[in-house]
């Protein structure tokens, strides 16, 4: 007979986990090569290849080598702040110039070589001086323009009244993405406001800032532009000749078929007679990264891609609306016909500031344009609106506190703290206690030094920044201003819109929504597909875990198109029934339940899949038993099932609850915060202030750590109330 | 009775399943038509025509996808992989030790997950830079293994206390040390919920960008999701293509949930091993 | 189901000589298993409170003891599997005190059985061979052998979740079996099989246990199974062995109440009484029921008095009874019927055991008058509980 095989590794099973280890860390570790030139951006399609083929002839030509790397826009900031500082940045870089300001602030960039200064635009050369330094080699000017579709717009266009009213409900006289406050600043600038006043104080003010809101809702009313019309319907519906026109900018230019018959124009005045339109220019420009030191290399590709030799390929293959006056004449470029005219529209526009105070504007003017579009506010309350949040969002710094308090405060707790260990040591029980301990630290030893350094580490020095105000280059202490500042909610209404309380408040209603229902429909499901004869079981449970599936920024981005006022499955259902359609982004309720609508989609398969597992734990003749006895069925769930599935559940409802309540990307995805920030949960509002309100990171992580310690003393209640239950 | 009850039970369970998959048609319509988003209302998301353009232009639009996808499988996999090597002896002896330091720091790690990761990127960087695990996927796996090890140990932690002590106790009366029976019973035992962490791991890893755009500096380097959020761009995006990508990244995790399917029941519920 | 048909299987192999002895020994007969001293405590709670006993190679050594008595502690300290607070382990001559469980050389059978749920009824039987470097030519004899005499042929390449009870139980057995040790543990492994499968697994392991001749310690609450395996017993109460002994010495002279209760199946009647000195013997007064005997005891001394119901039998007439018993209730097993009464005074419960005859006419309502033969009569001192035994 045949010895029995043995499925037990008896011998070398230590070398075989070794050798496992030994695999992955090769598989993992790739090393990096020391490349001559490195350039980093955020192009995709037609620019992406013009650069690379202009980047490509460069190294054929001097045998240079280049590493391109093209970064998502969504990281890209973020990664040149975390790289630069420490010399891990690329030697150069493309950006807008509208972060100048931060990046010179933040210690990011080296000036240019006074050998390239050559021959820029003196406009678009201008938008990236700080002081008289120059910070980039400008490579492309992007404004808005006017695309008309000649098809069906035939007569000299002197003002937007000069397009056809729409003849039928789904079609218009123009479309741009009118909530966007980058599509609103033409209109902002032909009513004869501003963005920022000439000495940087808020500019959207005084009965011209309300025309201009007045002007773009009253567009809408009309029906002549769409509402809600986001960056990919405007170029859909202009390509599908449901727009006689359209604003956009040059990145628009691929989307076009070939054979199209559009004209690009500079944006003309709204009504015959008036001020033209003038959008803001960005301008994208090459940067040289602070601490790499310019190479002749480095040098050399920024020649070769920011003059003349690149700029043609720029401008032919890239679409790019370059700023050399020099190009103006070159033949391949006289016929393009669209570029001229980009071209034109850059020297009406007006260039962009880039100071820091600039970038915290966009929020204020946007919340407003959307409260007139709603109609929440009259233009005149909602300039008055922006002003305060504008005054609220770059309030001047909390005044700098003594750290000798706390170094006082510290000094006193770890000697409390060393005390208290050595009177703990003396004591002869504790010494047993650690000595049996002995054989398990080898067990943790390792996962513990792992997530101390790489949880631990980051989460105290976060924690640390809230005690700091202003840029993580410069940063200032001010101890417990910043939480002082949160809780008082800066002076304001302790209620008031993008307040903490109010926020808080949103929170603990949209955790204990959410988990309410992902509880009661994973339960009722998990009982629904635990009944021992269903058919189909199977089929329904994988389709039902799909959700779960997918990554929940897709989804939430679908979520976020079928809550589309007009175009959007939800209110086309609403119709097909008989009913209104409903703006659902412009309420708090409607916006709301569209979150919650998305976060329960999200989470119910969790909450489904648990409890299935937990009723194959339930004693069966427990349930049988119920049922002879005579309950019924909602007894039997009430008094015997609910008792006995709630404690296996608990321990996942505090998870769910936990990554309810920091549940950042359905709120940040779906609703935006909308209606003006009163969707809003705690962390989507910290993210907003350290990421987008002019990166105020100490505020953000002061948010961060207030969340931090509401949830530990919410988990540790419900923990208590857990064990009651239990007991 | 017994029909009318089955009856309902089947319609609350297709009213559920076309909840659930109802939005993932709209994907889908985004993702195979070649146009864009409709730009009427519309009820059914599909378009009567069809194309894989968009797909297309996911694979072959991209010279490196080939290459990117082997790097997410390869970071995913080892990230699960290591988050569960790391995790297992830990969460063993939170199960079967009574040792000092067990409770206060079995806290600590909870409440770490309750700290917003907003804050703490750029340590992060600094930590990875200074142990020269930047740009490296090593460097990426370590950070996603550590936002994965919590989560595995708890689960890990409850998956051990569920195995009968008894089971452990006969192996050591038969002869086994703790360490072989730690690798020759208990994790064998403990089987399902190892599955099911492992997809957990697997699938935070798949999904995430933001930290691999940060950490990782190369083209070849680059996981999918990170290439897949490129077509999002600051002025545009291209919906369709970004659906298409959406798809084809969530093929394999939806192959692994099809796997582990089975595990994912008695796995997610502690206590679920029996002998 | 399968049980019952492996009935015949077992017996049959057992039928075949084949010799699973135990290991040549040369130590000392006593020096088995030994405990010295014994303690210990969870927390506050002491639970062992110096346990002393030595188990001689060979023997079939039984703990019983009602839940919480510190039986199981006992057979888990012996495994290694409990640490003790003071006190020797000795197995096979070695003091393994601090020995790790794997380092004793003992098998044992759990109550849940334990099996590896991930490995077949095979690697199962080997597992134990394998851990202790046994040549795979020898951990395939001695799977085979295990699973013959056990029965476990047809399931060897099963896994244990799709055995029945009965057969899980067996792996179990044979698990422990198939491995040479010093001392072989059982803690209560009957206890999770239904009534009629539990005693002929009892038979069989008997039958095993002198086959083999290994030395075992077989731990249960279940004192019928106590008195059928046990070639000696340890009655222990509240942490500390109250009695040891052949299960007949311990039944017929039960060394305090507390055994006296627990031993004997239907349990021991005992009725409060007091002594009173007449001349030459003593008269108890206990419960309704007049006892004699010459046990040495003090005038008015308050005693426990305890009449084993198969002792009790039916007075030919009244002057020679204890008492009359007011039947309640006849429990009629066939050959035999338990009468259950009250005594015609103080209503006390009494039950006795009748065959014969007596059972025949034995009716609820009647009055029985009772009798005992004064030598199988227990006396208990009411105060210490402990036996007073006749001169």
């Amino acid at each position: 007979m045949t010895p029995p095989h043995c499925p037990i590794a008896t011998r070398g099973f230590g070398f075989r986990v070794l050798g496992f280890f030994l695999a992955i860390l090769l598989l993992v570790t790739a090393p990096a090569r020391a490349d001559e030139v490195t350039i980093w951006h955020a192009y995709r399609d037609a620019e992406a290849q013009a650069l690379d083929t202009v980047v490509h002839a460069f190294e054929l030509r001097t045998g240079h080598h280049v590493t391109m790397l093209a970064v998502p826009f969504d990281a890209y900031s973020a990664k040149l702040a975390a790289a630069i500082p420490n010399g891990n940045g690329p030697d150069l870089f493309i950006e807008a110039h509208e972060r100048l300001g931060t990046y010179v602030r933040d210690g990011l960039l080296d000036a240019v070589p006074a050998a390239l200064d050559e021959g820029f635009d003196a406009s678009a050369r201008r938008a990236l001086l700080q002081g008289t330094t120059l910070y980039g080699l400008p490579l492309a000017a992007k404004s808005l323009a006017l695309f008309v579709d000649r098809s069906v717009v035939k007569g000299p266009i002197d003002s937007l009244d000069d397009l056809p009213r729409p003849g039928t409900s789904s079609t218009y006289t123009l479309v741009y993405e009118n909530e966007s406050s980058y599509a609103f600043a033409p209109f902002v600038h032909g009513a004869g406001s501003d963005f920022l006043a000439a000495d940087e104080s808020f500019g959207f003010v005084g009965p011209a800032a309300a025309q201009a809101l007045r002007d773009v809702a009253l567009l809408v009313r009309e029906g002549r532009v769409p509402a809600e019309a986001s960056g990919a319907l405007v170029s859909q519906l202009f390509r599908e000749h449901k727009a006689a026109a359209m604003i956009s900018g040059p990145w628009a230019l691929g989307d076009l078929p070939h054979d199209s018959d559009v004209e690009v124009m500079p944006l003309p005045p709204l009504h015959r007679g008036g001020r033209p339109l003038r959008p803001f220019v960005t301008v994208e420009a090459l940067f040289f990264s602070a601490h790499r030191g310019a190479k002749a290399s480095t040098v050399a590709l920024a020649r070769a891609i920011a003059f003349d030799e690149g700029a043609v390929v720029r401008a032919r293959d890239g679409h790019q609306v370059v700023p050399r006056s020099s190009l103006s004449a070159r033949p391949e470029l006289a016929q393009l016909a669209s570029l001229q005219a980009f071209q034109r529209a850059a020297k009406e526009a007006i260039g962009m500031p880039s100071s820091v105070r600039m970038r915290a504007t966009w929020e204020p003017i946007g919340a407003a344009l959307k409260a007139t579009l709603r109609g929440d506010l009259t233009p005149e309350n909602a300039v008055a609106m922006a002003e305060r949040r504008f005054r609220d969002v770059t309030r001047p710094q909390a005044p700098p506190a003594s750290t000798a308090p706390w170094f006082l405060a510290l000094g006193l707790l770890s000697l409390t703290g060393a005390i208290l260990t050595y009177r703990r040591a003396r004591a002869e029980a504790w010494g047993l206690a650690l000595k049996r301990s002995l054989p398990a630290y080898l067990w943790v030893t390792h996962a513990a030094v792992i997530l101390l350094l790489l949880v631990g580490g980051p989460l105290i020095v976060g924690a640390a920044t809230s005690l700091f105000a202003g840029t993580r280059s410069a940063p200032t202490f001010v101890g417990f201003a910043n939480y002082v500042s949160i809780l008082t909610a800066r002076g304001g209404e302790l209620l008031g819109l993008g307040s903490f309380w109010r926020t808080l408040l949103v929170t603990l209603l949209w955790t204990a929504v959410n988990v309410a229902l992902h509880v009661t429909i994973g339960v009722a499901l998990g009982l629904v597909l635990s009944r021992p004869l269903m058919r189909l079981k199977t089929v329904y449970r994988v389709l039902l875990v799909l959700p779960w599936a997918v990554p929940s920024y897709v989804s939430a981005l679908a979520w976020k198109g079928m809550f589309h006022r007009q175009f959007g499955a939800i209110n086309a259902l609403l119709t097909y029934l008989g009913g209104e359609p409903v703006a659902w982004f412009a309420r708090f309720s409607t916006a709301f339940a569209a979150n919650v609508a998305t976060n329960v989609w999200l989470g119910f398969p969790f909450f489904m899949v648990v409890t299935l597992g937990a009723i194959t734990g339930l004693p069966q003749e427990v349930l049988e038993a119920a049922s002879i006895d005579g309950a019924t069925r909602w007894q039997r769930f009430r008094y015997v099932i609910a008792p006995l599935l709630l404690p296996a559940l608990l321990p996942s409802v505090i998870l769910g609850t936990v990554w309810t309540f920091n549940m950042f990307n359905v709120v940040f995805l779906v609703s935006g915060g909308e209606p003006d920030g009163a969707t809003d949960i705690l962390v989507s509002e910290a993210y907003r202030w350290a990421f987008t309100r002019d990166a105020q990171v100490g505020y953000g992580a002061a948010y961060a750590v207030l969340v931090f310690l509401l949830l530990v003393a919410g988990t540790r209640a419900l923990d208590a109330f857990g064990k009651k239950a239990e007991s | 009775m017994k029909a009318l009850e089955s009856f309902a039970a089947h319609a609350v369970a297709i009213v559920a399943t076309m909840f659930a998959l109802y939005p993932l048609l709209w994907v889908l319509g985004l993702a195979i038509s070649p146009a864009g988003m409709a730009s009427e209302p519309a009820l059914w998301p599909l378009p009567d025509s069809p194309s894989l353009a968009n797909a297309k232009a996911v694979v072959s639009g991209n010279p490196h996808f080939w290459t990117q996808l082997a790097n997410s499988l390869i970071v995913s996999g080892a990230t699960a992989t290591v988050a569960i090597f790391l995790a297992l002896p830990a969460a063993y002896a939170l199960a079967r030790f009574r040792f000092f330091g067990a409770q206060p720091g079995l806290r600590a790690m909870l409440w770490t997950q309750m700290f917003p990761g907003v804050a703490s990127a750029v340590p992060l960087y600094v930590i990875l830079d200074k142990l020269g695990l930047l740009d490296s996927r090593s460097g990426l796996v370590l950070v996603y293994a550590t936002t994965a090890i919590p989560f595995a140990l708890l689960q890990l932690k409850g998956a051990f206390e569920g195995i009968p002590i008894e089971l452990e106790e006969a192996a050591w009366v038969d002869g086994a040390s703790r360490v072989r029976t730690f690798l020759t019973i208990v994790i064998p035992a403990a089987r399902p919920a190892i599955a099911v962490t492992f997809l957990f791991a697997f699938m935070s890893a798949w999904n995430e960008f933001i930290l691999a755009a940060t950490l990782l500096s190369r083209e070849s380097a680059f996981t999918l999701p990170v290439v897949l959020q490129r077509v999002v761009g600051e002025h545009a995006a291209h919906w369709g293509v970004f659906a298409a990508g959406a798809l084809i990244v969530s093929v394999p995790v939806v192959a692994l949930f099809y796997v582990a399917q089975r595990s994912l029941v008695s796995g997610l519920t502690a206590g679920s091993v029996k002998g | 189901m399968l049980d019952a048909t492996l009935a015949p299987v077992v017996s049959s192999a057992l039928a075949v000589p084949t010799p699973l002895s135990a290991p040549a020994s040369s130590l000392p007969r006593d020096e088995r298993c030994a405990l010295r001293g014994v303690t210990k405590s969870f927390g506050d709670t002491p639970i062992l409170k110096g346990i002393d006993f030595d188990v001689r190679e060979g023997e079939f050594a039984v703990l019983v003891g009602p839940s919480g008595c510190g039986k199981s502690t006992t057979l888990r300290a012996i495994a290694g599997l409990e640490e003790i607070d003071s006190g020797t382990v000795r197995i096979g001559g070695r003091d393994v005190t601090a020995l790790p469980p794997q380092d004793r050389d003992i098998a044992m059978v759990f109550q849940s059985y334990a099996l590896y749920p991930h490995l077949s009824v095979r690697d199962n039987l080997a597992f134990g061979l394998r851990m202790r470097k046994t040549p795979e030519r020898e951990v395939a004899m001695r799977v085979d052998e295990v699973s013959c005499m056990l029965g476990l042929d047809p399931y060897l390449d099963r896994k244990p979740k799709a055995l029945s009870g009965g057969q899980r139980q067996r792996v179990a057995m044979g698990r422990a079996l198939a491995r040479r040790a010093q001392a072989y543990l059982y803690d209560e492994p009957l206890s999770n099989l239904d009534a009629s499968l539990r005693s002929s697994v009892r038979v069989e392991i008997r039958k095993l246990h002198d086959r083999t001749g290994a030395t075992s310690i077989y731990v249960t609450h279940d004192q019928v199974e106590a008195m059928t395996l046990a070639d000696r017993l340890w009655v222990f109460n509240g942490g500390v062995v109250e009695q040891s002994g052949a299960p007949s010495d311990v039944y017929d002279k039960p060394r305090s109440l507390f055994v006296a209760r627990f031993v004997g199946s239907p349990a021991m009647n005992l009725l409060k009484g007091r002594a009173r000195r007449e001349a030459g013997s003593v008269a108890i007064a206990a419960e309704g029921l007049l006892v004699r005997t010459t046990a040495p005891l003090r005038d008015g001394q308050d005693v426990m008095v305890g009449l084993r119901p198969h002792d009790l039998q039916v007075a030919s007439d009244l002057s020679s009874a204890l008492g009359t018993l007011h039947v309640d209730v006849v429990e009629r097993l066939g050959s035999e019927a338990l009468v259950h009464g009250w005594a015609s005074t103080s209503g006390a419960t009494i039950t006795m055991r009748v065959d014969g005859d007596a059972m025949r006419r034995a009716a609820v309502s009647d009055s029985i008058a009772v009798t005992i033969d004064p030598a199988r009569l227990h006396l208990f001192d009411a105060a210490s509980g402990l036996r007073i035994d006749a001169r």
